[in-house]
């Protein structure tokens, strides 16, 4: 237990079996918050909103732990409420046309051309993710961001390890165009 | 795209979240965050909760008092349906699963909802809305739908079980069918809002809904490819749905055959300035490889309706190897 804030310390491993929901949610919060926000923030382009997406993948998780399952389905259930969340934002974001105004990747602390010319090349490569079809995208997320396995990928998803390789096939080839054609 | 061309888009994607900072102390505001999120049921939701009770109460009570007329050796009730649970309902009558089959739209402003019902006692829900309505996704939600799974009837209850997202879920709700051919549904899963909802039916009796006719002028161009993705209903005759994918594939539906996702063609489809060119793949067998569509000068045109947005797609066919789709190119979204 943490001296100063009474909860569990930062490096608690896993929720168990037996578990409060309270508690359990505290333990995978601390686990998973950081991670769980760099992707919504790479899927989002937005900071706020990524922190909007995980803090209600955490609510609804709490709110729905007596439906689980199993204490494990609790992480592939947070990764694909976040998604869900990402879904969501950039849908109303396609709506409103302002996906283009986003700007995920922090500007370049030098003004080196080098730097600048990495910057861009990093905003296309997020303003593309986001354009992605939304399968591909959250395939492309949960493979190369979250860096599950194709099987976990195809768990998370509720889709088959066919689908899980073929729309992250597809994924890469859209973004490696992209890449060249900044290049 | 080699192996080394891959490992450098992942590298670069990676590198997107590796620029992104997050510090101890976010992690303890963001669960001080948490924390105040977590408070009990708002409201609102309470007093949904009371009035789900009160409509079980008055079931209840209708029930009790039918039983003690009987009871009473007065004459046996005429057949009728059953009284509705909810204002919403009254006029309807309790559905089949056979009266159900089918697909079913609701709009709702820019959103659209819609449910694919087998008569076997199973389903399909578009959770978020748009899947199914032009928004990118939608081909995926026919495959593999994101909720799906069984149902009972049980006069105007319409319960499921469902597995979804790690969760089993249990969605309920009360429904009538309405003399018009609209399903009224009214929420009843506990302290959900009841949310009293109009769905239309799309497949395989079209709702009167359809029948607008399309709009004179006011059309614009599509500005790119994706304007045209989505599930289309032609305007003119018949059931079948067209439905243009973002990954650039196309299939056409016919009646009846959406929710078992077997299309009689399919193929790909590119905008090519002012011609929409559909080139079947001949992987159904009703086309040969390579039939094309082209269809001249595509146009679209959103309507504001009263019971949401409606968004018209127009164009002239100067091209039809299978005629499939017919000379008349006027379609509504679903």
């Amino acid at each position: 237990m943490d001296r100063l804030t009474g909860r569990a310390p930062l490096h608690v491993a896993r929720p168990e079996v037996g578990m409060t929901a309270e508690k359990a949610v505290d333990v995978l919060f601390r686990r998973h918050y950081a991670a769980l926000l760099r992707v919504a923030v790479a899927m989002l382009g937005s900071r706020d909103g990524a922190e909007d997406a995980v803090q209600d993948a955490f609510v609804s998780l709490f709110r729905h732990w007596d439906r689980l399952r199993d204490p494990a389905a609790a992480e592939p259930y947070l990764r694909s409420a976040v998604l869900n969340r990402c879904r969501s934002g950039i849908r109303d974001r396609i709506r409103t046309r302002t996906l283009a105004d986003l700007h995920v990747v922090p500007p370049p602390v030098e003004g080196s051309d080098q730097a600048v010319t990495v910057h861009q090349d990093n905003q296309k490569l997020a303003q593309a993710l986001r354009q992605l079809p939304p399968r591909q995208r959250e395939v492309v997320a949960c493979r190369y961001l979250f860096e599950l396995t194709v099987a976990e990928t195809a768990e998370t998803l509720g889709i088959s390890v066919g689908a899980v390789k073929r729309h992250a096939y597809r994924g890469l080839r859209s973004l490696h165009t992209v890449l060249e054609g900044t290049r | 795209m080699n192996s080394y061309d891959e490992q450098r888009v992942i590298d670069a994607l990676q590198a997107l979240t590796g620029g992104i900072t997050v510090t101890d102390n976010d992690v303890l505001d963001a669960r001080d965050r948490l924390e105040k999120n977590l408070t009990p049921a708002p409201k609102r939701r309470r007093m949904v909760l009371a009035a789900v009770a009160a409509a079980v109460l008055l079931v209840a009570g209708v029930t009790v008092a039918s039983l003690t007329g009987n009871k009473q050796g007065s004459a046996p009730p005429p057949v009728a349906p059953p009284p509705a649970p909810d204002l919403w309902l009254e006029g309807g009558t309790p559905p089949t699963a056979e009266s159900m089959a089918g697909i079913w739209q609701q709009r709702s402003g820019t959103f659209t909802q819609v449910m694919v019902v087998q008569a076997d006692g199973t389903f399909a829900y578009d959770w978020e809305g748009t899947d199914l309505a032009g928004n990118p996704g939608w081909h995926e939600t026919l495959d593999e739908p994101p909720m799906s799974g069984s149902f009972e009837l049980d006069g105007y209850q319409f319960s499921t079980k469902v597995y979804r997202n790690q969760l089993d879920w249990t969605p309920a709700w009360a429904q009538a069918l309405m003399p018009d051919g609209t399903l009224h549904t009214v929420n009843t899963s506990p302290g959900a809002d009841p949310a009293p909802a109009t769905w239309e039916r799309v497949e395989p009796v079209r709702s009167r809904a359809f029948d607008s006719a399309a709009p004179a002028q006011g059309w614009t161009a599509p500005v790119e490819g994706t304007d045209l993705v989505g599930v289309w209903l032609p305007a003119a005759s018949g059931q079948e749905l067209v439905v243009i994918n973002p990954d650039g594939g196309y299939a056409y539906y016919p009646e009846g055959n959406v929710g078992a996702g077997h299309p009689t063609d399919s193929g790909g489809w590119a905008l090519d300035g002012r011609r929409l060119v559909l080139t079947s793949d001949g992987d159904a067998g009703s086309c040969a490889n390579g039939a094309r569509v082209v269809v001249q000068a595509p146009r679209l045109r959103l309507v504001h309706a009263l019971h949401g947005d409606v968004l018209w797609q127009q164009g002239d066919v100067v091209t039809n190897d299978c005629n499939l789709f017919g000379q008349s190119w006027v379609f509504q979204r679903l």
